[in-house]
């Protein structure tokens, strides 16, 4: 029973990897902005698509799909911003508004791949042949594949990138600076726009890689497999405090390890529902998240 | 008779104390000025006596109720009625029903009646609005009733944050910086306004201003604040020639 | 219009007499225009019950398309197992609809705008993944058999209810109360309207007429599965809400037919460029789009209450 445990969890880090590299994405948009980006989990499968192309059709290896995927994701989510999200943020518009346009946006999105990609899935290239670690952990039971190996060092890295890029670089600190007081951000010298733009870049790219990754490890892309992914990764990034970076990490972790023992142990019908359970058990004992710290409306 | 009293009341954001130990004791049909500097809490004081903010301690009581961490609404219906710095009117709303949604305060009528368009229902509408019109008509709006709040003038919009202040039928109404943005003859009116409100429909008054003109001409009492601790409090008069309170607040700007 | 107040009941029965003998007629409509006619009525019931969530009252509410399973599945429950009558499977669907957003809505109503809008998405999906484990009521595999008992008469009755007493709300006490919770929060308190209650009392009213729909759709199509409720029907009916403009009950009820009617005008368009893919989604979404950017007060609404703008 115990090792049973312990596999699933890996199986759950493996998973919860995923989560955390699109819910970076949401926490980042919306500690600037305080918008859900509702078309991030459709970037994240515009990026395994690209990923697939890549590699099917470009005949790329793993390195270059990867960037390429990155790319285009930056590319699209930066036009998002600066078509759809731009003019109403110039305009003060309200929440409700921009809300309703990320809904738009993530539909258009998932219908356009549809059109274009039919709804058909995709098998995902096996770009890194399947190999099966039993030996280390064979006292324990547990067995580890290599792809999980993958999807876990590459998520790692990728996040201590962007914590070094966050706290330790010149845009890093104007991202802090304009998501804790944009006005007083933009009267001390910082493009906003620009600073805005880089922001859905990088969180743009991290969900790129997400969904590479989750071609590789689960053979399969649609183009509606970011919706369920997209929602799970906002609920994890509620789940650690949004606007927190290493609080959407380890949301997504514990999301994933969630999921997975739910389906293991209780039903895997249920699998979907228990992150909405956690959301909303977490919206009503403490609303701030994980790391959050309570904050106030201004009367 | 003390109508509101606040005791030691202190109010915290994180660490920091907005307000602190802070008492004041309001009679009935009194007109008391609360000034000092920007940041100095007097906001944070007007949010905790209308229930926006929960002090960390300290009692607050008025007509000998307990008040203190009671809701908002709560509080308006026992007679606390208010207008805001940064104006918060209904925007896109008429200037009628503005008011009308303060006026309905203390008429109750349920859903039934609501649905079903009895004749209690329309008898009770048309209470509202001749409730809501008679404060209009005290602040000298009635003309503009069908205009959109948003599209009124600035100082119109002040004016329209009383009268729906003053729809509530309150005891005690809670002025934050009604002269804001007002040119010096809008401002005389004002002025002329909250005598009125006082003499004539007998109201208790605080008042949050800058202008200093408005202050030391109509308020009995001055209560100065500063970091969240009262530093001067006495008549006008007195106010101008503390010396802590030049220095803490009439440093940069002379007393009118 | 004093005079006219008198006779409102009498309108009332006018309105409801007319329906009848429409109905009677009903048979010799075209049965496709007649169904498209039957979803335009159940539209407006789905998109004006939302409106007062939304437009009225302000709270981003994503979860329309669950309440509507509640109020279809347990409308269907009772008239297949216990013969239940059918208006009264309806308004104990709606009730048990309405119930659940009581549930919903007293713990989630404290969160602001969009944390309100995912954890009403949230609430949708658990309740379309409880019907899938569901067995009586057909789980994963649909519940079909469900008596065909829907026509033109009891979708048009509801319409007709759902549109006036929108309108009574809306010009109300209640219905300013409402009003002002979505123009400025916190003024609205500070003028002792409780907003807790009236945002709760718009959710249930909401909630309420969404669950009655879905029991005019089920009895319609005699077949149910929890995929038809996904978190796309209830932005299906945003969209109905948006492009109506938000708070305007006429607005809405135009919009909510127009985008019935479009996607059959779409297959024309689908015919005469020979393509086999349904552009219908890629225009709802365009149309969420450009709305927002170009006629935030929506494209029909020419009404006053408006997109609120800071």
């Amino acid at each position: 029973m115990i090792t049973e445990i312990f596999q699933q969890i890996i199986n759950g880090i493996a998973l919860g990897s995923i989560y955390a590299l699109i819910a970076l994405g949401y926490t980042m948009v919306y500690g600037i902005l305080r918008l859900i980006n509702f078309a991030h989990g459709d970037i994240y499968m515009v990026g395994a698509y690209a990923g697939y192309f890549a590699i099917a059709s470009f005949k790329w290896g793993i390195l270059p799909s990867f960037i390429f995927a990155m790319l285009i994701c930056a590319m699209l989510g930066m036009s998002i911003e600066r078509f759809a999200y731009r003019p109403l943020r110039l305009r003060n518009a309200p929440r409700i508004a921009a809300l309703t346009t990320a809904i738009g946006v993530s539909f258009l999105l998932e219908n356009l791949g549809i059109i274009f990609w039919t709804p058909t899935p995709r098998a995902f290239p096996q770009i890194i042949p399947l190999k099966i670690y039993q030996g280390i952990y064979e006292r324990f039971g547990i067995i580890v594949n290599n792809r999980q190996l993958v999807i876990i060092s590459v998520s790692i890295a990728l996040m201590l990138l962007l914590q070094f890029i966050v706290n330790k670089t010149k845009i890093g600190m104007a991202m802090r600076a304009v998501s804790f007081d944009r006005e007083t951000a933009w009267m001390m010298g910082v493009n906003i726009d620009y600073v805005i733009s880089f922001t859905f870049a990088i969180g743009s790219m991290l969900a790129a890689a997400g969904g590479v990754l989750v071609g590789i490890y689960f053979n399969r892309i649609d183009p509606l497999m970011g919706v369920m992914p997209g929602v799970k990764a906002f609920v994890a990034a509620v789940l650690g405090g949004i606007g927190i970076i290493p609080g959407a990490m380890v949301g997504g972790f514990i999301l994933g390890i969630a999921e997975i023992l739910v389906s293991a142990f209780i039903a895997s019908s249920y699998r979907d529902a228990i992150a909405f359970a956690i959301l909303i058990i977490i919206l009503l004992v403490k609303p701030s998240g994980i790391f959050g710290t309570a904050t106030r409306e201004k009367v | 008779m003390s109508l509101l009293k606040l005791e030691g009341v202190t109010v915290a954001f994180g660490g920091l104390l907005a307000v602190s130990n802070f008492d004041l004791e309001v009679n009935d049909k009194e007109l008391v000025g609360l000034i000092g500097p920007n940041g100095a809490g007097k906001t944070t004081v007007f949010n905790v006596i209308t229930g926006f903010h929960i002090p960390i301690r300290g009692k607050i009581t008025f007509t000998n109720i307990n008040i203190t961490g009671k809701s908002p609404s709560y509080i308006a219906k026992l007679g606390i009625s208010r207008t805001f710095q940064n104006i918060r009117l209904f925007p896109n709303l008429t200037v009628l029903e503005n008011v009308m949604i303060s006026a309905q305060l203390h008429f109750n009528i349920s859903y039934l009646h609501t649905f079903f368009r009895t004749p209690l229902f329309y008898k009770v509408e048309k209470s509202i609005e001749e409730k809501a019109l008679r404060s209009l008509e005290l602040v000298g709006l009635k003309g503009v009733k069908d205009e959109t709040a948003k599209n009124l003038p600035y100082g119109d919009q002040r004016k329209l944050e009383i009268a729906r202040a003053i729809a509530t039928e309150p005891r005690l109404i809670l002025l934050d910086e009604p002269a804001a943005g007002m040119n010096p003859r809008e401002t005389d009116e004002l002025m002329k306004m909250i005598k009125f409100l006082r003499d004539e429909l007998d109201l208790t008054i605080i008042l949050i201003e800058h202008d200093m003109r408005v202050v030391m001409n109509i308020c009995e009492r001055v209560v100065v604040l500063n970091y969240g601790e009262i530093i001067a409090e006495g008549t006008p008069n007195e106010i101008k020639t503390k010396p802590e309170v030049l220095e803490a607040y009439l440093g940069s700007t002379a007393v009118g | 219009m004093e005079n006219l107040k008198k006779f409102r009941y009498l309108f009332f029965i006018l309105g409801v007499l007319i329906i009848y003998l429409v109905d009677l007629i009903s048979p010799r409509i075209n049965p496709y225009y007649f169904q498209i006619i039957i979803f335009a009525g159940i539209n407006i019931v789905l998109a004006v019950s939302l409106n007062v969530i939304n437009g009225l009252c302000g709270q981003f509410s994503l979860g329309h398309a669950g309440f509507m399973a509640v109020g279809a599945y347990f409308s269907s429950f009772l008239t297949f197992y216990y013969h239940t009558s059918f208006p009264l499977a309806l308004i104990a669907g709606g009730i048990l609809a309405g119930l659940i957003g009581l549930g919903v809505g007293i713990p989630t109503l404290r969160l602001r705008g969009d944390y309100l809008a995912i954890a009403t998405l949230g609430m949708g999906e658990i309740i379309r993944v409880i019907l899938f484990n569901l067995d009586i009521v057909g789980g994963a595999r649909g519940f079909p058999g469900i008596p065909k008992y829907t026509n033109f008469f009891w979708v048009y009755l509801v319409v007709l209810i759902v549109l006036v007493s929108s309108y009574n709300l809306l010009k109300s006490p209640q219905g300013r109360a409402i009003l002002s919770i979505r123009e400025d929060e916190i003024a609205s308190e500070a003028m002792g309207v409780n907003t807790t209650q009236f945002k709760i009392f718009a959710f249930i009213f909401g909630a309420f007429w969404a669950g009655v729909a879905g029991g005019l759709w089920a009895h319609y199509l005699q077949f149910l599965h929890p995929s038809s409720f996904t978190f796309m029907k209830s932005v299906e009916v945003l969209v109905m809400i948006v492009l109506g403009g938000l708070g305007s009950i006429s607005g809405v009820t135009i919009s909510a037919v127009f985008l019935t009617i479009l996607p059959e005008l779409l297959r024309y368009v689908k015919v005469l460029f020979n393509t086999t893919v349904d552009p219908r989604m890629v225009i709802y979404s365009l149309l969420l789009i450009l709305t927002m950017l170009l006629r935030p007060q929506g494209l029909l609404g020419g009404y006053r209450r408006k997109v609120r703008e800071q």
